[in-house]
């Protein structure tokens, strides 16, 4: 399924923002209510006076009832920084451009709201070992959309270490926003990825996009299996198999259990986990997966 | 047994080959490309682990589709189950080949034929015990059947006849043996057969059980041929000798000349050491002035002392201590002909007539020894001491009585008149004006020794003389007009011929009738006593005299004349004796003529018997044609209910396959 990123797809976004986790500590600016207590007009709670506190902020009131300087606290608004790291592996695309385009597509949507948020973005494409980002720090939808019309060049080859390309990656920020990786985790290396995030207190969400071959493959008999991501057919990657029923059976387990294994992972560790078909409507990810997840408001 | 009633139906199985062909070129794997194999890794892992059934599946596909394919093939073939025709089993055929081969002996000097009989001896009083039937028949070169079918009953008579045989020294024939089997056979065709020969043969018929004689390290060296040929007035001594069995080796060969050159006393001996190849013939050459040695030819140079013009007898001795010596010795005869003294006299001597005479001597000069003697213008012929007398133009006064006698031209312009006892008289000469008048054939002219290749059309005359009151002895070849023109007879001791024309008056000088009339009279009158002086075993010969009576000497069997030409044939290698009296007692009282003449022959053993190792391509089936009676039972519903059931398996297993 071909996700076209136009006008209408945004605009359907315009209502939507990211649920980001208040204990984020941000850049100032921005438009994230968080815990910690700043100049916003809305009331967040009452603490007694201390020696050095700004006199301007004694809740006359109180004082009259109570004989006791009480200080009005109210919340804060933080600027965060979204960081998509998106998969660029062939297995991502190459051969399989609906693979390709929904995980753009998502990468968009997820950044639209981001900018939307005034937050600051960062694509990071990760190939190799290496996590690029050619668009730069993304402020504001006219720079995020100039970005947006770059993305047709994005390529997808060739194999993708994430644990290198995050640790490895200059500008992972600390406890200042959200961390998305956008990926089949068809790999071993993610975890420490994620780890690594978490240690840096990113709030972390793990989108992973599977093709429907991929979650109900239709091919049986005898067949070598050529992996895209294989450089040649002696490659290690590939197998020789006989599909069988109980082939397939075990396949469905063993993709059941991989994905259970993500989920687990993510939940032990309070990350964000969500797993699409790419023949899903983008619409139902963003406004239904994401929603429910927790992860858009 | 089962069989294939379309052995060509069997053709099928190549679908077997087929279906191999198949299997190895049918793509195994076809490509899948995919976004990661990395789940399909894991999946492994779930995979239950299942007792290897796939592959056992995949054999038991094939081993299906191979078992279809034979099964269709088999139902091409169409097969049947043969009911073997009901029979006794304890029936014995033997057939003893009785051929000279047999005779060779092992180191125990027991000849391959004994062994033979001993053994069927043996078998035979199994047989006997346990209640069965045997034949017997003997292959020899005319084969016998001695017992048919016989029980314990007579168990004697035939002990006593097996234990009686003799071996042959002719060739046996087999395969009219095996012939004679076939009666027992078709009576019973679960009689089995026993062959007890010493030929190897390449094919033996499925049935026939052939016990091979042979023994180990049994050989031969044999002279197989023999003859005495004249070169330059002097004998050459030609042999053909072979080696069968054992390693190469030198063997002598001995010559010995008995009555050389008209001495009866004077023996003359030389050899030679003959290098033989086993399974090679060689032949070698005996002569004055050697040859040079080629390839199986070796040439010896008897000497200048040792050669000879006529001999009594020539012995041959390959001396080799072998298993078979029947063939070791050969004998040569013939090397002193008969001496045939001819006069010729005429009152108008010409070319003519000696001409024939000579061309008819050396046409004759292998068998007699012709001295002709020509009696000059003027003087009177003898009447006497010759064998052949030619009286031409004028005629004897009187017949002579110790030989036969030629009349030529008795044409009354010579003055002469035909003598008395002559058996006709000459009227007058009739002359036909210059006309040359074709000759007709005589009332006797069919069929008579005589007139043999003589073209009677061919011959004219212009010439001739009427003769009349022709005694009835006479036999008329030649006749004009109804007139004998030529005439033979040959009455006891008259042996006459009469030519009523003279050669002046006629084209016969210039035809090849003249020599031919003159070779087929002597060839009458003077026939060969024995036709060759060498034979085989079993091989025919013609005997016959030109004396009163002839004696075979081992036998002391007499013929007279009405009994010959003979026809003879001898069983026991050897040298045999003919002795012919003459007619012409008076001329023998006088010491004129020998009383006898005498021929001998050397009878050998057949050449062929000399390979006592001797292989045979193959031997007739005497069972073919027995099993008339033979049923079968169909197979087909069995097979089509196999290809069924494989069929169903087949189908079972493929829908196994995908689960």
């Amino acid at each position: 399924m071909k996700v076209q990123l136009n006008d209408a797809f945004f605009n359907r976004l315009e209502t939507m923002s990211l649920n980001l986790k208040s204990n984020l500590r941000g850049y100032f600016g921005g438009k994230h209510l968080v815990s910690t207590y700043g100049q916003t007009v809305e009331f967040a709670d009452y603490r007694e006076y201390q020696l050095g506190d700004d006199i301007r902020r004694i809740d006359w009131n109180l004082f009259s009832r109570f004989e006791k300087y009480f200080l009005k606290l109210f919340t804060d608004e933080r600027q965060m920084q979204v960081q998509i790291f998106l998969d660029c592996s062939a297995s991502m695309g190459r051969e399989f451009s609906d693979k390709a385009s929904y995980a753009i597509a998502a990468a968009a949507a997820l950044g639209f709201l981001a900018v939307q948020e005034m937050d600051k973005l960062s694509l990071y494409l990760m190939n190799g070992t290496s996590a690029v980002n050619p668009y730069g720090l993304i402020v504001g939808k006219n720079s995020f959309f100039r970005a947006v019309s770059a993305f047709d060049g994005i390529e997808f080859r060739d194999e993708v270490d994430m644990e290198s390309c995050i640790t490895n990656c200059p500008d992972v920020g600390d406890n200042n926003g959200l961390s998305v990786i956008i990926s089949d985790f068809c790999t071993d290396q993610w975890k420490k990825a994620v780890d690594f995030l978490l240690y840096k207190h990113r709030q972390v969400l793990l989108l992973q996009v599977l093709s429907p071959e991929e979650l109900d493959p239709t091919y049986e008999g005898r067949v070598t299996l050529i992996d895209a991501e294989s450089v040649s057919p002696e490659d290690s990657k590939n197998m020789k198999l006989r599909i069988t029923r109980s082939m397939l059976k075990a396949y469905e387990e063993a993709m059941r259990d991989f994905k259970e294994d993500i989920r687990t992972f993510c939940s032990r560790r309070d990350v964000g986990f969500l797993s699409v078909s790419c023949d899903m409507p983008i619409e139902r990810v963003l406004f239904g997966e994401l929603l429910k997840a927790g992860i858009m408001e | 047994m089962m069989k294939f009633l379309v052995p060509l139906g069997l053709l099928g199985l190549i679908g077997i080959l087929v279906l191999i062909i198949i299997y190895i070129i049918k793509p195994n794997y076809q490509n899948k490309y995919i976004t990661s194999t990395y789940v399909w890794k894991l999946s492994l892992r779930y995979k239950k682990r299942r007792p290897p059934t796939s592959k056992l599946r995949n054999i038991l596909l094939f081993l299906c589709q191979v078992l279809i394919l034979t099964a269709m093939a088999g139902i091409m073939a169409w097969p049947a189950l043969v009911e073997e025709p009901e029979g006794e089993t304890a029936d014995y055929v033997y057939i003893l080949d009785s051929s000279a081969s047999m005779y060779a002996g092992n180191a125990d000097y027991e000849t391959r034929f004994s062994r033979a009989v001993k053994q069927i001896s043996d078998e035979a009083e199994g047989v006997f015990n346990t209640g069965g039937k045997v034949s017997l028949i003997v292959a020899e070169r005319e084969s016998k059947l001695l017992f048919r079918r016989v029980d314990a009953t007579s168990r004697d008579e035939f002990s006593k006849t097996l234990m009686g045989l003799q071996c042959t020294y002719a060739s046996a024939d087999i395969e009219k043996a095996l012939t004679m089997s076939r009666d027992i056979l078709g009576e019973n065709p679960l009689a089995q057969l026993y062959l007890y020969t010493d030929t190897t043969y390449e094919y033996i018929p499925e049935k026939v059980h052939v016990v091979n004689m042979q023994a180990e390290g049994d050989w031969n060296a044999a002279i197989l041929d023999a003859e005495a040929t004249r070169e330059d007035g002097f004998y050459v001594i030609t042999v053909s000798v072979a080696l069968y069995g054992n390693e190469a080796m030198e063997i002598p060969l001995s010559v010995a000349v008995s009555g050389a050159n008209g001495e009866s006393n004077h023996t003359i001996r030389f050899n030679k050491f003959v290098l033989c190849e086993p399974g090679e013939t060689n032949t070698v050459i005996f002569r004055l002035g050697g040859g040079k040695d080629d390839e199986n030819l070796f040439y010896s140079d008897i000497g200048d002392l040792n050669k000879f013009s006529s001999f009594t007898s020539v012995t041959l001795t390959f001396e080799a201590d072998d298993s078979f010596d029947s063939d070791n010795n050969y004998y040569l005869y013939g090397g002193d002909k008969e001496v045939l003294n001819v006069q010729y006299a005429s009152a108008d001597p010409n070319p003519f007539l000696p001409a024939a005479l000579y061309t008819a001597r050396n046409m004759l000069s292998s068998r007699y020894d012709f001295r002709i003697t020509e009696v000059k213008k003027g003087v009177e012929p003898a009447l006497e001491g010759f064998d052949f007398y030619i009286f031409e133009h004028t005629m004897p006064s009187a017949l002579p009585t110790d030989g036969f006698v030629l009349l030529a031209d008795p044409d009354p312009m010579w003055q002469s008149s035909v003598p008395a006892g002559a058996g006709f008289r000459v009227s007058q000469a009739i002359d036909l004006n210059g006309n040359r008048e074709t000759l007709a054939e005589g009332e006797d002219f069919a069929g008579h020794p005589v007139a043999e290749n003589i073209i009677a059309d061919d011959i004219t005359v212009s010439r001739y003389c009427k003769i009349e009151d022709v005694d009835p002895a006479y036999r008329v070849l030649l006749s004009y007009g109804g007139d004998p023109v030529y005439m033979v007879r040959n009455d006891g001791a008259v042996k006459m011929a009469v030519m009523g024309f003279s050669v002046h008056y006629s084209n016969i000088s210039k035809l090849i009738e003249n020599p031919l009339l003159m070779r087929n009279l002597l060839d009458y009158f003077f026939p060969a006593i024995v036709s060759g002086n060498s034979f085989e075993v079993g091989e025919e010969f013609t005997v016959n005299t030109w004396g009163s009576e002839l004696e075979f000497s081992d036998t002391g069997e007499t013929f007279t004349e009405e009994d010959l030409p003979a026809q003879f044939m001898l069983d026991v290698p050897g040298t045999y004796t003919f002795r012919q009296r003459s007619y012409f007692e008076d001329a023998v009282a006088q010491g004129i003529k020998k009383e006898f003449i005498t021929a001998q022959v050397f009878i050998s053993i057949p050449a062929y018997e000399s390979d006592i190792l001797r292989r045979t391509d193959s031997l007739s089936d005497p069972y073919e044609g027995t099993e008339t009676e033979t049923d079968y039972k169909d197979l087909l519903l069995y097979l089509a209910s196999a290809l069924v059931a494989f069929l169903f398996v087949e189908w079972w297993l493929h829908s196994r396959e995908s689960k």
